[in-house]
């Protein structure tokens, strides 16, 4: 069952925000490690979204949990300029750990930790940040 | 988060700083703060004791770093400076040559040790699981 949080865009409600990550997708899974996964990269977007997106203004984050058998889709949108992290450039994994660009840590670890990550700007003139991780019942 | 203190004296003093909680973008220049106090009143040689941490985002290694930049008698990493600090983290890691010698990490959790080894942070700092073998590294 799809779940939505809207929570105003402050570091104080990263808890709130990851409680309900945690909550959410524990009820579609038992894929401990896509759990925690999800938890983690739902904070990065978040955090980054505080700090950088709306740069302490105040504003909103909308959160959108929709789990399936197979995987988690979790929308995430803002009202900040537009940003679109999958145009970063990619980690350069095949090269040895010392000589890795290892800028934008918060995104490294989005696609690292994401099966596929999307994003648009809506019609509405919202960043909307997808991240589908797949899930391995146990 | 909560920050607890000890003094050991072993070949030299070593601060050990147990953090308790979860370390993210709320939070991480509080235990900043705390060692940026402790190098001001001496210490030199820190152990961090992450036993019970249960969440760290890139926050965390942002605080890391800087514990590790302190340690040395650098300047932390700038905490308006966000996301770039980042970046700075990658210079870092691609610079480091060996371990650091005066700032050490003890008994990260799973979740905890996942994001240090998938980012590199451990191969910046060593990783004990034995607080008194720990201790006589320094």
């Amino acid at each position: 069952m799809s779940a939505q949080l809207e929570i105003s865009a402050d570091l104080a409600n990263l808890e709130k925000i990851r409680a309900f990550v945690q909550e959410t997708v524990s009820q579609s899974t038992n894929d401990q490690e896509a759990i925690e996964d999800l938890v983690l990269v739902v904070d990065e977007v978040a955090t980054n979204v505080i700090v950088h997106g709306y740069g302490g203004k105040s504003g909103s984050i909308w959160i959108e949990i929709i789990p399936s058998i197979t995987q988690i889709v979790v929308y995430i949108r803002d009202q900040g300029p537009p940003f679109d992290p999958t145009l970063q450039p990619n980690p350069q994994l095949n090269l040895p750990l010392e000589k890795r660009p290892f800028g934008k840590m918060g995104i490294f670890l989005l696609r690292l930790l994401t099966d596929r990550l999307e994003y648009r700007r809506t019609p509405q003139g919202m960043n909307e940040l997808s991240l589908i991780k797949y899930i391995q019942e146990s | 988060m909560e920050i607890f203190k000890q003094q050991v004296q072993v070949r030299v003093p070593v601060l050990i700083l147990k953090i308790e909680g979860k370390l993210d973008g709320s939070n991480y220049q509080e235990l900043i703060r705390e060692v940026e106090k402790e190098y001001a009143s001496g210490a030199r040689d820190l152990l961090l004791d992450m036993n019970d941490v249960t969440f760290m985002s890139s926050s965390g290694l942002v605080a890391l770093h800087s514990l590790a930049l302190l340690m040395r008698g650098e300047q932390p990493l700038d905490p308006e400076a966000g996301w770039s600090a980042i970046h700075a983290f990658g210079e870092y890691i691609e610079s480091s040559q060996q371990m650091e010698k005066h700032f050490k990490l003890l008994n990260p959790q799973a979740r905890v040790e996942k994001t240090l080894s998938t980012t590199g942070f451990d191969k910046a700092f060593e990783v004990f699981y034995d607080r008194e073998a720990a201790l006589a590294s320094f």
